[in-house]
């Protein structure tokens, strides 16, 4: 077999159906194997390689499978970097296919050619140049090994692209997983039964590891009170009475009453980074801490807890409930926060959709307002913070759920970085409906203007004149006004029965 | 602040000296030596790598070292547990009234003269860290005009 077809085979015994790219000379060959194998693998377009690979990150985070993105060599793989470090970032498993110069071209500057396993180092669980195609197989199913066990992450496969036409036999080699390391929950579970008050701390770890459900169960039996980092939106239902609210960036009353009552802090499948920190060194300055991750090195990294357990969160909490004693605990009432009302109309309109949301004030308020009930419905890029991130990933996750509603929440400015990719979702007559929440400025820059540096604004309004509801029509999408209530709601309704993608423009002064 | 020493086996790889390196870099743990080599198997390198820092830092460089795929084993080597070793080359200012001199003080730290020149001495010299900081002390009052390390390599001693 040629090392092109060897490639799609790979993918194919990985059960990838759906591949994201952008062709380029060092991958033409790949793209004419990717052709002849249309039926099994679709693959799809965007306007740019970094939201192909936002997209399947989209993807992956929405289905749990491993993305599978294809860039070609040069300025085609270091405009993935930025997608590549945000899956990184979130622990989102992928694999990234990057065509190079061929071998004998490698090392001399030769045209489009970059160090891309260099410059991906640092933002990749693991990477790799392959040198022959012998080595071609074993590469790509190590890779998706890699990328989809333990803590998950991107995996970059480098191909010089000579690799792509040579020949060698496809062995049908297995990449097994490793087995995980057996842990022991008597010292967790001991401090959940001395505890009177816990307060449990869900993140990413627990949509990964798809241990929704037992979170629950193990939340009502031992009746705590629960927090979500945004990561973690999904993981706990929004509307169950245990559910406070988000922590990180501006938490709500409740949740601070919750966490400063508390005497045991369980921090399920979270990392104790530096914007929850903030609220744990000053609510909780006694209560004991309980970590469980599966990553060894996340435990003591941003906080020494009293005890921990490394481990996957399903597998934990399995064995922890059995050993746990129910107990029943007054749980603090929260009060409705009055919500904005593009929220309310979202919730109530489409409660069953999947989010995605771009970054910044938008992106909070999307993580406080929006109802979440299950895992896996609400995409935002967490750790990296990418402005860009929200419509790439829309698409991606509206590909993976033809059936669902996917919505992208967005402000202005988010949406000038990203807004080519409306021609993408057109191209594929994806309904996504684009929510811009548009206040003709960087709201957070301003926000950190007002606070730090004493309102001094500067470069905090985005001055564009852009005709988002035009533009809409000229990419082929539906455009609307969403700036009144009333406005919105009709625009939503009518994204009821469409089959291309709504644009919905929504002047406001604040949200 | 304590010097750690790590043996860490990894792959035999290309690249791999730059991931453990730029792991050590990007999370800014100080690295004050690493020296690397092949192994009995062909396929595994040995890394020694000596650093600063805390119990903590220690614990948390195992743990992430240990999630780079291309790493096998890590341990820490304790200075009552292994044997360590560094190799210099010490170029000393030699003239004809000094060589002799030079020469017997060098015989003391068993350092072997390998090139002699009518203005210098290399002298090639291995120990532990305390051997090599005498000698270079010593040879100080004739002029050290270069010196080249390998850096520190351990090994576990044999079970007593």
């Amino acid at each position: 077999m040629h090392g092109a077809d060897i490639l799609v085979q790979c993918l194919i015994d990985a059960g990838v159906n759906t591949v994201f790219g952008y062709p380029g000379t060092g991958v033409l060959s790949l793209y004419d194997a990717l052709r002849r194998n249309k039926k099994r693998v679709k693959h799809y377009m965007c306007t740019h390689e970094q939201y192909c690979a936002h997209a399947a990150d989209g993807y992956a985070r929405s289905t749990g499978k491993t993305g599978v993105v294809i860039a070609t060599s040069g300025p085609g793989s270091t405009n993935l970097v930025t997608g590549i470090a945000n899956a990184y970032m979130d622990s989102v498993p992928m694999v990234i296919i990057t065509g190079n110069v061929s071998l004998d071209m490698l090392g001399r500057d030769s045209f489009q050619e970059i160090d891309i396993a260099g410059v991906t180092m640092p933002v990749t669980k693991h990477n790799y140049i392959v040198k022959s195609v012998d080595a071609l197989e074993k590469t790509v199913k190590d890779a998706f090994r890699i990328a989809s066990s333990g803590r998950k992450g991107p995996v970059l496969v480098d191909v010089p692209r000579n690799i792509f036409d040579e020949k060698c036999e496809y062995t049908g080699y297995e990449a097994v997983k490793p087995k995980a390391a057996d842990f022991d929950v008597s010292c967790a579970a001991e401090a959940i039964n001395e505890s009177k008050r816990p307060f449990v701390c869900a993140g990413g770890g627990v949509i990964s590891s798809e241990a929704a459900g037992e979170l629950f169960d193990f939340v009502n039996k031992i009746s705590a009170h629960v927090a979500l980092t945004a990561m973690g939106k999904g993981a706990f239902p929004s509307n169950d009475i245990h559910f406070m609210g988000l922590v990180g960036l501006n938490p709500n009353e409740a949740t601070l009453e919750a966490l400063s009552s508390c005497d045991l802090f369980i921090g399920i499948g979270i990392r104790f980074s530096e914007r929850l920190m903030l609220n744990v060194k000053k609510y909780l300055p006694y209560a004991k801490i309980l970590h469980i991750d599966i990553d060894r090195a996340e435990i003591g990294k941003n906080i020494d807890a009293c005890s921990y357990i490394v481990g996957d969160a399903r597998e934990v909490l399995k064995s922890l409930i059995p050993r746990v004693n129910a107990k029943t605990v007054e749980l603090t009432q929260k009060n409705n926060a009055k919500k904005h009302y593009i929220f309310s109309a979202l919730n109530e309109m489409y409660g069953s959709a999947v989010y995605t949301t771009e970054v910044g004030v938008h992106q909070m308020e999307a993580c406080n307002q929006l109802e979440t009930l299950k895992p896996r419905m609400f995409l935002t890029s967490g750790g990296l913070g990418t402005m860009g991130f929200g419509l790439a990933a829309a698409i991606g996750a509206q590909i993976a759920y033809p059936d669902k509603r996917v919505i992208n929440i967005a402000g202005d400015g988010s949406y000038n970085m990203n807004l080519h990719e409306t021609a993408t979702a057109v191209k594929y007559s994806l309904p996504i409906i684009q929510v811009i929440i548009n206040d003709g400025k960087l709201a957070m820059i301003e926000q950190m203007q007002d606070a730090r540096y004493g309102r001094r604004r500067f470069e905090s309004k985005t001055n564009v004149k852009t005709d988002y509801v035009a533009l809409a029509k000229a990419f082929g999408a539906k455009g609307f006004d969403g700036s009144t209530e009333k406005s919105f709601r009709k625009a939503l309704a009518y994204a009821k029965t469409s089959r291309l993608p709504v644009v919905i423009d929504c002047r406001v002064t604040t949200i | 602040m304590k010097k750690y020493i790590l043996s860490v086996f990894v792959n035999n790889h290309f690249g791999v000296l730059t991931r453990i390196s730029g792991l050590f870099a990007r999370r800014g743990y100080n690295i004050k030596s690493l020296t690397v080599g092949e192994t009995q198997d062909a396929e595994i390198s040995r890394m020694t790598i000596e650093f600063f820092g805390d119990e903590k830092t220690l614990a948390q460089i195992q743990s992430q070292l240990m999630k780079v795929e291309d790493v096998k084993e890590v341990f820490e080597l304790e200075a009552c547990r292994s044997v360590r070793r560094e190799l210099y080359l010490v170029k000393v200012a030699a003239t004809d009234e000094s060589r002799s001199a030079i020469v017997q003080l060098a015989d003391i730290f068993r350092a072997k003269a390998v090139d002699v020149s009518p203005k210098s001495i290399v002298f090639e010299i291995t120990g532990d860290e305390e051997k090599l900081e005498a000698f270079l002390m010593i040879m100080k009052e004739y002029g050290i005009l270069d010196t080249a390390r390998t850096g520190i390599t351990a090994i576990s001693r044999g079970e007593r």
